[in-house]
């Protein structure tokens, strides 16, 4: 698993009047590390979204394989459509990308300069000038470093408030000055964006003369989660499971009946049920030493999922004390999840008399694997 | 002092620990019970091939209690027990 993450978040908002943003941006995560990339199309509206959008996922599809950035390049020249009235195609971008051990390349074109943030300072970086395809190009290599940020701005931001409550709009050395007082560790990478772009909302006094957009890449150590479900195949194994969980690097949870039995026979733990999550849909959840959570196996699961699935995609707090709430949460919170799925058969789970839900575990930890991946998250499910 | 362990495994759940669970709740406080009995749950047992909900009382595995046998496992096994340890006054 990778050694530094990418926690990555924008906000964005139109030009007064209009109903589509006109800057785009454009996020992939591979082999390659993390790739962003946010681009300002020409205008606005409609035919500003459409450039824009075209030129971020050119750019982060064509990096994701690999392509050198002349490449991409000369595509998005060759693809975008011109406009009628102004004769030109034009879209400006800039394009990080972020390797696990934190080796970073970023290439800007007509975009304000974007900030890189550490130890609370903005960074002096020089960049070097390249002509490629007859747009110059500036760029620039940084290793980055557990706690540093990446902050980029469109120029609807620098001009926040122009000729209204600021003669020259917000500025980008005032932009990072008020980065510099204002990122800090504990913040998410959701949260510092918002704050720019309202900000921006409040310069212009509601009404943006401009499409703004502000990205943050935010780099931390990745946060990873272990999901033990169920009794290996071959209970001979039982020992070398516990064994890797108790060792996992990060969170430890531990779903199932038996499995949990498992876990304190050896540890030669007891486990308490906690009755105070008691909910009807889902058992109670149990506590022992050695792992954070300890919940009942397949209602819990199914539950956990089909709550995920509710969830619009944004949507990170989670209400309830219940086994599944608690799961999902832990779940939702981690980058990285490894689940270890156990292949042992339950007798109980062919007793015909019970619901339908108990014989599809695997099944529901595949999807429950998807729906994770579908919302950003490493996953990797591997059976015992 | 009595105990009283309800299985909260998945089999045990789906055949009524959760509606068992709550009825021991309730009697406990509408006979003043506590102190007396103590309630609690248990993870799966490995009894769930079993008919029924797995509880057990002290050491006493019961099977095959339900919602709507409880009340009548709680009278036989829970208060008889209790009027026992009490000397059969109680």
């Amino acid at each position: 698993m990778s050694e530094l993450f990418v926690e990555f978040a924008y906000a964005q908002l139109p030009k007064w009047g209009e109903e589509l943003c006109g800057d785009s941006v454009s996020y992939a995560r591979g082999k390659q590390g993390t790739i962003f990339s946010w681009s300002d199309g020409l205008g606005s509206g409609v035919k500003a979204n459409i450039l824009s959008t075209l030129t971020s996922r050119i750019i982060v599809s064509m990096l994701m394989k690999e392509a050198p950035l002349e490449e991409a390049i000369e595509t998005i020249v060759e693809t975008l459509p011109v406009c009628k009235s102004r004769k030109i195609a034009y879209s400006t971008f800039s394009v990080v990308q972020v390797t696990s051990t934190g080796e970073a390349y970023v290439a800007e074109f007509d975009n304000p300069p974007l900030f890189w943030v550490r130890n609370g300072r903005v960074m002096h970086v020089e960049r070097h000038k390249h002509e490629i395809g007859k747009k110059v190009v500036l760029d620039f290599q940084a290793r980055l470093q557990k706690n540093d940020w990446i902050v980029g701005i469109t120029d609807g931001v620098v001009h926040a408030g122009i000729g209204g409550l600021w003669n020259l709009g917000w500025r980008w050395e005032k932009i990072a000055s008020f980065l510099e007082s204002t990122v800090n560790e504990h913040m998410d990478a959701e949260i510092l964006a918002n704050k720019i772009i309202d900000t921006t909302q409040r310069l212009y006094q509601g009404r943006l003369g401009d499409d703004a957009t502000c990205i943050v890449a935010k780099i931390r150590l990745p946060r990873r989660l272990v999901l033990w479900a169920g009794p290996p195949e071959d209970p001979s194994r039982d020992e070398e499971i516990v064994e890797r969980v108790l060792q996992f690097p990060g969170r430890k949870v531990v779903s199932g009946g038996t499995t949990g039995n498992i876990l304190a026979r050896v540890l030669k733990k007891d486990i308490r049920v906690d009755l105070t999550s008691l909910a009807p849909d889902v058992p109670p959840v149990g506590i022992i030493e050695g792992v954070d959570l300890l919940t009942e196996g397949i209602l819990t699961l199914s539950t956990a999922l089909r709550k995920l699935r509710s969830m619009s995609d944004g949507e990170r707090n989670i209400r309830g004390h219940d086994g599944a709430s608690r799961l999902l949460q832990f779940l939702l919170e981690a980058d990285e999840i490894s689940i270890l799925g156990g292949r042992a058969i339950n007798p109980a789970h062919q007793n015909p008399k019970l619901s339908g839900e108990l014989s599809l575990k695997a099944r529901i930890l595949e999807e429950l694997s998807e729906e994770l991946r579908r919302r950003g998250k490493i996953v990797i499910l591997e059976y015992y | 002092m009595v105990t009283i362990s309800v299985c909260v495994g998945s089999s045990c759940h789906l055949k009524g620990a959760y509606q068992i669970i709550q009825a021991c709740e309730e009697f406990i406080e509408r006979l003043n019970l506590k102190g007396e009995v103590e309630l609690k749950g248990t993870f799966c047992l490995g009894q769930c091939a079993e008919e029924g909900v797995t509880v057990v009382i002290d050491e006493e595995i019961l099977h095959g209690v339900s919602p709507e046998n409880f009340a009548e496992v709680f009278h036989t096994k829970v208060l008889a027990r209790l009027k026992e340890h009490n000397g059969g006054n109680h």
